[in-house]
């Protein structure tokens, strides 16, 4: 399932009730992070762009990485 | 220390720097350098006396009794002074900002200067007035605001760090110094706007047998502060927490990494940890102090593993989610993901790094590697695009930028905010390599981050503030925004 991160503009109660409405989506919330008013998780790919009509939720960003660079590689 | 290319800068009279404060009044009575030399009027007849801090009320009755001038204040005025006339005295005090304009004929001024002398316990120090500004008040305050906070700076750098322009202060550290390389313009300026760097601080560094050359260019080198009290989170590869250089340090250790603890193996993270937090005496003889905030608490979070060398979004943010609850004052992220011109910054990371610098966290990060100067410049990084996530580039020992850093391509978001020391940096290497000297903007952000750490134990500073700090001090290159942001990073 694809991982996503997602901003969620409420705080407070209001983090916690689209967190909730996130969760019956089909998200799997996997670390819950109010003092960014983030969560990260994943949920099927049928499922994924109902997510952003949640209210509360800011943006839906599929999780991406940052890859070092070969570890001889003289830039860094 | 090493340097080349030190311009010259004699003719200049000066007391102020060779007074230490508390020795009674000082003068600086210095005409600008004949390269520097404008073709307008340069000074406006005018004197900016800046005032015991602790005393102005003392200073006001000292250029009132003493030198017999009439003196207004702004308190007088509840705001509407007239800055430009001086409130129709001869002087007028800024009583918030600590500083005095004076405007009076030569045998006041003389009477002034000679009363100043006298007071013996507190500095006064007087500069000549330099520019003509607008009336508008608010802008004139400002100007004066930071003419005040750069000559504070110099004094209390000391002698070595002083008012000498060429000592390594802020870029032209000489006062309202005008930009030399831009074109002489005939018209007077109107306010302030400060210029590129000056010849002078065109230096060469070289790593010597004390310093490497990022602490000497980055002012470390001359600094009394520790980072002491202050928490540093480093997201990387985690630490050698068997180096000698760290031993006796508070380190948190944070792995966001399953099954794998905070020891680096890759050593990006150890080499980064070094720059920011390294020890003020390095163990090992033979080698140089690397590292900036020695007595910083180190937050060693490892968020790539070891395996795939990556680290996902995800881990960034829970890394930077830890930093915040615990209170780091700095997270460093010497990471990145190129990305395109046009492509907007990520909306969730955006949203984390304000609410983290909302928090009091300042998160920095690297402008990214993927330029090849001078064919292809490319912009700055995910996630250091961000705008609440401060971008640095690199620069190498002859002020120059590196080929590889990243630049603003994207004003939107992917904004360079700053510099720092990223080519041939010198720091640790896990065992049994211990030292290494590489490449990158991965290695200009520890810079950065150890500076800053710097200004939040000297200031207090957090979040927005200390970001503001941090450019704000940065010494000027004469290299383009959009290269270096705000300058080169600089211990307070």
């Amino acid at each position: 399932m694809p991982q996503v991160n997602i901003s969620i503009e409420r705080e407070g109660a209001g983090f916690h009730e689209t967190v909730s409405h996130l969760k019956r989506a089909g998200l799997k919330v996997e670390n819950e992070m109010e003092m960014l008013g983030v969560v990260s998780g994943s949920i099927s790919e049928a499922r994924r762009a109902g997510l952003g009509k949640i209210p509360g939720v800011g943006a839906v960003a599929l999780d991406a990485s940052v890859e070092l660079p070969p570890i001889d590689s003289p830039v860094q | 220390m090493a340097k080349l290319s030190r311009a010259k800068t004699t003719g200049r009279t000066r007391v102020a720097n060779e007074a230490p404060p508390g020795a009674g009044m000082a003068v600086e009575d210095v005409p600008p350098p004949a390269t520097y030399e404008l073709q307008h009027a340069d000074f406006t007849g005018r004197y900016l006396v800046l005032l015991p801090q602790q005393d102005s009320a003392k200073a006001r009755r000292t250029l009132e009794n003493s030198a017999g001038l009439s003196v207004s204040s702004t308190e007088d005025f509840a705001g509407t002074a007239d800055v430009e006339s001086l409130g129709g005295a001869e002087a007028m005090v800024f009583a918030n900002l600590g500083v005095a304009v004076v405007d009076a004929d030569p045998s006041k001024t003389h009477a002034m200067l000679s009363a100043a002398s006298l007071e013996g316990t507190d500095s006064m120090i007087v500069e000549r007035e330099r520019y003509v500004y607008p009336l508008n008040g608010s802008e004139y305050l400002r100007g004066y605001q930071d003419a005040v906070e750069d000559l504070r700076r110099r004094l209390s750098a000391g002698p070595t760090g002083g008012l000498d322009a060429g000592a390594g202060g802020r870029g032209g550290a000489g006062f309202w110094q005008p930009a030399p390389f831009a074109p002489v313009d005939a018209r007077p300026p109107t306010h302030y706007q400060p210029g590129p760097a000056r010849p002078s601080d065109l230096d060469e560094f070289f790593d010597t047998a004390a310093f490497t050359w990022g602490l000497q260019a980055t002012g470390v080198d001359r600094t009394t502060r520790t980072g002491a009290g202050i928490l540093v989170a480093v997201l990387d590869t985690g630490l050698d927490l068997t180096h000698p250089d760290f031993q006796g340090r508070a380190i948190t250790q944070l792995s966001f990494v399953n099954g794998e603890t905070v020891q680096d193996v890759l050593g990006h993270g150890t080499h980064c940890i070094g720059t920011a937090c390294g020890p003020r005496t390095v163990p090992t003889a033979g080698t140089r102090r690397y590292g900036i905030a020695w007595q910083a608490g180190i937050v060693a979070g490892k968020i790539f593993d070891q395996v795939t060398r990556r680290a996902p979004d995800a881990r960034i943010l829970a890394g930077i989610a830890e930093a915040v609850r615990q209170r780091c004052a700095v997270v460093s992220m010497s990471l990145g993901a190129p990305t395109t011109v046009g492509q907007a910054f990520n909306a969730v990371m955006e949203q984390a790094a304000a609410r983290a610098l909302a928090a009091g966290t300042l998160i920095i990060a690297a402008a990214g590697n993927d330029s090849r100067r001078p064919d292809v410049i490319q912009p700055v990084s995910h996630p250091a695009n961000c705008p609440s996530i401060m971008a640095v580039a690199a620069v190498d020992s002859k002020m120059r930028v590196a080929f590889f850093s990243n630049a603003t391509r994207n004003p939107e978001g992917g904004k360079v905010d700053i510099c720092g020391p990223g080519v041939n940096v010198f720091s640790t290497w896990p065992l049994p390599t211990q030292y290494r000297a590489i490449d990158g903007t991965s290695m200009a952000t520890p810079h950065v981050a150890g500076c800053a750490a710097l200004h939040a134990e000297e200031s207090g500073l957090r979040g927005g503030a200390l970001w503001a700090r941090l450019v704000s001090t940065a010494k000027t290159l004469p290299l383009p925004a959009s290269d270096v942001g705000s300058g080169l990073v600089q211990a307070p």
